[in-house]
């Protein structure tokens, strides 16, 4: 089977600086083979010096970058384009960027394709890069669930308009961000250019970059607040729901070995009965009999397809799982955890 | 599809295929399945359906009252108990109990 193309979702809230980073992101090298998928092309304003060539729906840059509408679903756009780069209709892209709008969830685009019948076998999932302003981000995250869920699902956090923001305010922000998502890779923007291979090119799932990525989002948590599995605690037990629907996010370690069906049975319960809360699960994990770890990533009901890592990217062999959820208690998933690791096992 | 019965596979659920890299002792698919169904019974236990293996491709989940469904993956399993009992199984709700068969 050929290497399967790698799709980002760009996202960001409505005025977030999307179109800006777009922008600059399509005069970048790192561009030259890669379809974007755009949902008009007046809302981006390409620059028309860059326009090579005009194929009906489609805009050829001079980079060599294609882009190209949705028209109608995404999961045609993307078979259209697939099946004219097939033919040499278009130049052979090697990724797509999928822009969504301002207010739209990207857990949608992931899922299509993830589970797309046609589109997995052609494309596999890229980082997810969201940006957040740095002026409007702060009351945007408390006013609309939408914002929230685009920082939650993110793999890169862009935080843009620096240079508008006030610098407490802007780094009381990242404080938020790194709360909400400690696992993504956050970015602030300036005058300087954007590191286009950090946003899109390092992702979990390409095989040359998995080991590094672990260990980037690794110590982005290492200063977070582990929770040591332990036992349930005695009367009374903790709530379920934590009173109140904020997201916020919670690390937790395993110091054995775990059993991977009996971790995948809870998980996949879990996410059954909770998972328009669990907005996003990352781990590694050190799996009972197994040499090397596995990388779990899950956004809401959807698992990727777990990946295996040539070797630990540290000499910790603990199990760390990194989870952003909304309203639900974090003493109970680690208490439930524990249960089913220890009676199943 | 299975030249023998027929049946289409379908698309593979993302719990299949890590147990089997387990050193020396991996487990083959069918041994893994089976491992997966008997934690799935015992987790089951308390609401008296049992989930057996369909043609090791097909799970068929069976309630008290003789209900049936037949479901392709770990996650329609829990959807059918929950069709079958009408009643939910919440892994943070149920303190997990240990059952040894």
């Amino acid at each position: 089977m050929t290497e399967r193309i790698p799709v980002n979702v760009l996202t960001g809230f409505l005025g977030s600086g999307k179109t800006r980073m777009l922008n600059r992101l399509l005069r970048d090298p790192l561009f030259a083979n890669c379809a974007v998928l755009i949902n008009e092309f007046g809302s981006v304003g390409i620059d028309h010096h860059l326009v090579d060539q005009v194929i009906g729906d489609l805009l050829l840059l001079k980079s060599g970058c294609i882009c190209c509408t949705i028209r109608g679903d995404l999961a045609t756009a993307l078979r259209d384009l697939y099946t004219r780069r097939d033919s040499g209709l278009i130049p052979r892209f090697t990724r797509v960027v999928v822009e969504t709008t301002g207010l739209a969830d990207p857990a949608p685009v992931v899922a299509t394709v993830l589970y797309d019948r046609v589109l997995q076998h052609h494309f596999r999932v890229g980082n997810v890069i969201t940006t957040v302003d740095a002026l409007n981000g702060a009351a945007n995250l408390v006013t609309h669930p939408e914002c929230l869920k685009q920082v939650a699902l993110a793999d890169r956090l862009v935080l843009t308009k620096l240079d508008l923001a006030n610098g407490d305010a802007a780094e009381a922000l990242t404080q938020r961000l790194q709360a909400i998502n400690p696992a993504a890779c956050l970015v602030r923007t300036g005058a300087s250019d954007l590191d286009a291979q950090l946003l899109l090119g390092d992702d979990v799932f390409d095989p040359a970059q998995k080991s590094q990525e672990v260990m980037r989002w690794l110590e982005n948590t290492r200063n977070r607040q582990f929770l040591a599995l332990r036992p349930p605690p005695a009367q009374p037990p903790n709530p379920i729901i934590s009173g109140h629907e904020e997201t916020h996010s919670f690390v937790i370690c395993l110091p054995d070995a775990v059993d991977w069906t009996v971790f995948s049975v809870w998980l996949s319960l879990l996410l059954h009965q909770h998972g328009d809360r669990v907005l996003r699960v990352k781990g590694l994990l050190n799996i009972a009999g197994a040499e090397t770890p596995v990388v779990l990533h899950g956004v809401q009901r959807l698992v990727y397809p777990p990946t295996h890592l040539a070797a630990w990217p540290d000499d910790d062999r603990q199990s760390r799982l990194v989870f952003i959820v909304r309203g639900l208690a974090a003493s109970r998933i680690e208490s439930s955890l524990h249960d089913y690791l220890v009676n199943y096992s | 599809m299975c030249g023998v019965c027929g049946n289409f596979d379908g698309d593979a659920h993302w719990s299949q295929g890590v147990g089997q890299i387990q050193a020396e002792a991996s487990l083959t698919r069918r041994a893994e399945r089976a491992h997966r169904i008997g934690i799935i019974n015992r987790v089951l236990q308390p609401s008296r359906v049992r989930v057996t293996d369909w043609q090791g491709r097909f799970y068929l989940v069976s309630g008290p009252t003789g209900k049936q469904q037949v479901v392709d993956s770990l996650a329609h399993v829990w959807q059918a108990v929950q069709d079958i009992t009408g009643r939910c199984i919440d892994p943070l709700a149920v303190p997990a109990t240990a059952t040894h068969d």
